[in-house]
């Protein structure tokens, strides 16, 4: 999942290298985190795969991606599979496995990856429709992800 | 029992991910990014609102308390949660010499919140010894997948594995004998079964001791000198100044196998049967008869281990009563250490029946690599026929026992040399 996410961006023409580099950057972090090398190895990966994403959308020039959702889809359902790998890593390999605890999982993993793919859905179709609030939307849609950012930073102090 | 919470590690990943994306979003003006990325951050913020950790309870009981080597325990693992969580990931550690039936001992189970849920795991002995079992570790993931809570059960619950007797279908014989009746034919004259001698009657003789044709060959009456049927002190020496060894397998198993059968065979014999451990650390059990002390000993044997010190140790450290005048003392010595030689010349010159098995080490050192060491090897297993050598010469038979052979024909030699040594002197 992860390799083919890294490989989509190249499928639609030449990139600066520098994309391709963070694509198989992001492949071996995540390699390296599935090997047990490297805790953090899988959150880099995300933000390394997302990077050469955003490349990929900026040197591609205007118009909206229709295939956002399905790389949200992707990429949470690559995050979640290898964290599910690392949770078994860090039970001590190889115990026996409860089919309800495998089943509950897998029902997360699927609802998780849906959910993604209808929230960017969501979010593509709003950011398609036609927009005459100029300078001041903008400040809105600023000041509303600030906000969110600061709600998640929030929430997690708390449960700290 | 300890717990800890942390947060499980896809927040800071989808956290940090969904940060950066938005923020890209805005700053390069695509949507697309913020569309990719704020599902990660909703996923952890809808998380967190809802999941605040829970609490985990582990006990741990184990089926059987005190077992023989090679014999499975059941260790129930009793997992209680106080919230929906994802999956429990539960592992039990093991001291060494003790091993999971099925391996590894670990099982990630679903537990629904205030039902709890016990988990079993077999147990193999492996080794003899006491055990603390129930180091076990628990790491629940909340039901949103946002915390992780970690719990330690720290109370450890005894397990006494006693080594598993060699069947030995006989014991060295004691010179001495005691008053008490037992199953040992005494050298001396009495009542008894075993034919002794022949006679002039004395007064106070029984008439049924009368030999009828004795008598009317000599023309006066003769009777039948019997030996009586004596039990005997015996003292099992077990030296703990120092062993040789690998793993778990050494000198001072081989030992201590050897007095849990040794104590077996003369409690079976009616002998009263004591232990002295000598090392840095001196403990005893005075000889005493019956399945009882027997027990006793099992239990003294298996807290026996190696404790270095350089002090000297002298016999006066040991009680009188547990080491009896008339006693056979069995040493089970690697003789690697001076002063347990030194302890056992002093037994030997207090007049004690002393044998001596000495628990090769040889074994358990191999020579090192190279022609120096080969040879500083053979030197080495010179000075020790010297030292055997020396103990023969005060009458103390010392026999060699190998890792790998069984222990009745090393007793078989010990009896037989006793036997030469009493007829040559």
């Amino acid at each position: 999942m992860a390799a083919g996410l890294a490989g989509a961006p190249l499928l639609d023409g030449p990139l600066p290298v520098v994309l391709g580099l963070a694509g198989v950057a992001a492949l071996g972090s995540l390699a390296a985190a599935l090997a047990g090398w490297w805790a953090d190895g899988v959150g880099v990966a995300l933000v390394l795969l997302v990077a050469e994403y955003g490349g990929s959308l900026v040197a591609r020039g205007p118009g909206l991606d229709p295939s956002a959702p399905l790389v949200a889809a992707g990429l949470l359902l690559a995050a979640e599979l290898a964290y599910w790998s690392a949770d078994v890593r860090a039970a001590r390999a190889g115990g026996a496995e409860d089919r309800a605890v495998t089943g509950r999982r897998a029902r997360r993993v699927a609802v998780v990856t849906l959910s993604a793919a209808a929230g960017a859905s969501f979010l593509l179709a709003a950011a398609a429709l036609p927009r005459n609030g100029g300078e001041a939307l903008r400040v809105a849609g600023v000041t509303a992800a600030a906000a969110a950012a600061t709600v998640v930073l929030a929430l997690l102090r708390r449960v700290r | 029992m300890t717990s800890s919470r942390r947060l499980h590690p896809r927040v800071r990943a989808y956290a940090c991910l969904g940060i950066l994306g938005v923020a890209g979003a805005v700053a390069v003006g695509r949507p697309e990014l913020a569309a990719v990325t704020a599902p990660a951050l909703l996923l952890v913020a809808a998380g967190l609102a809802r999941d605040t950790g829970c609490g985990v309870g582990v006990e741990v009981t184990l089926d059987r308390l005190r077992v023989v080597e090679g014999d499975e325990v059941t260790v129930r693992v009793r997992l209680s949660v106080d919230r929906a969580v994802e999956r429990v990931d539960v592992a039990l550690a093991l001291p060494a010499g003790l091993e999971p039936v099925a391996r590894p001992a670990s099982a990630s189970v679903a537990i629904p919140a205030g039902v709890p849920r016990t988990l079993e795991f077999g147990v193999r002995a492996s080794r003899w010894g006491g055990y603390g079992v129930g180091a076990v570790t628990a790491r629940a993931t909340g039901a949103h997948g946002v915390t992780v809570t970690h719990a330690r059960a720290d109370g450890l619950t005894p397990l006494r594995v006693f080594p598993r007797d060699a069947r030995l279908r006989s014991a060295i014989p004691p010179a001495r004998t005691r008053a008490a009746v037992g199953s040992r034919v005494s050298r001396r004259s009495g009542d008894g079964i075993e034919h002794a001698d022949l006679r002039p009657l004395q007064p106070g003789d029984h008439l049924r001791s009368v030999h009828a044709r004795v008598s009317a060959r000599r023309g006066a009456p003769w009777v039948n000198d019997r030996h009586p049927e004596r039990n005997a002190d015996v003292v099992l020496f077990l030296d703990t100044f120092a062993e040789a060894g690998r793993d778990l397998a050494g000198t001072l198993d081989l030992a201590v196998r050897a007095v849990a059968a040794l104590a077996t065979v003369h409690v079976a014999a009616r002998d009263r049967v004591g232990v002295v451990s000598f090392g840095g650390l001196v403990r005893w059990l005075p000889p005493r008869a019956g399945p009882v002390q027997r027990a006793r000993i099992l239990d003294a044997l298996l807290d026996t281990a190696i404790l270095l010190h350089f002090a000297t140790r002298r016999l006066d450290r040991v009680a009188a009563a547990a080491l009896p005048s008339t006693a056979l003392v069995v040493a089970l010595t690697p003789l690697l250490d001076e002063r347990s030689v030194e302890v056992l010349s002093e037994l030997r010159g207090r007049g004690l029946d002393l044998a001596v098995v000495e628990v090769s080490p040889v074994p358990f050192a191999p020579p090192a690599p190279g022609e120096l060491g080969e040879l500083a090897h053979r030197l080495w297993r010179l000075e020790r026929t010297a030292l055997r050598r020396r103990f023969s010469s005060r009458g103390v038979p010392v026999v060699a026992w190998h890792d790998g052979q069984p222990l009745e024909p090393v007793l078989a030699e010990v009896i037989a040399s006793r036997r030469a040594a009493r007829t040559a002197r």
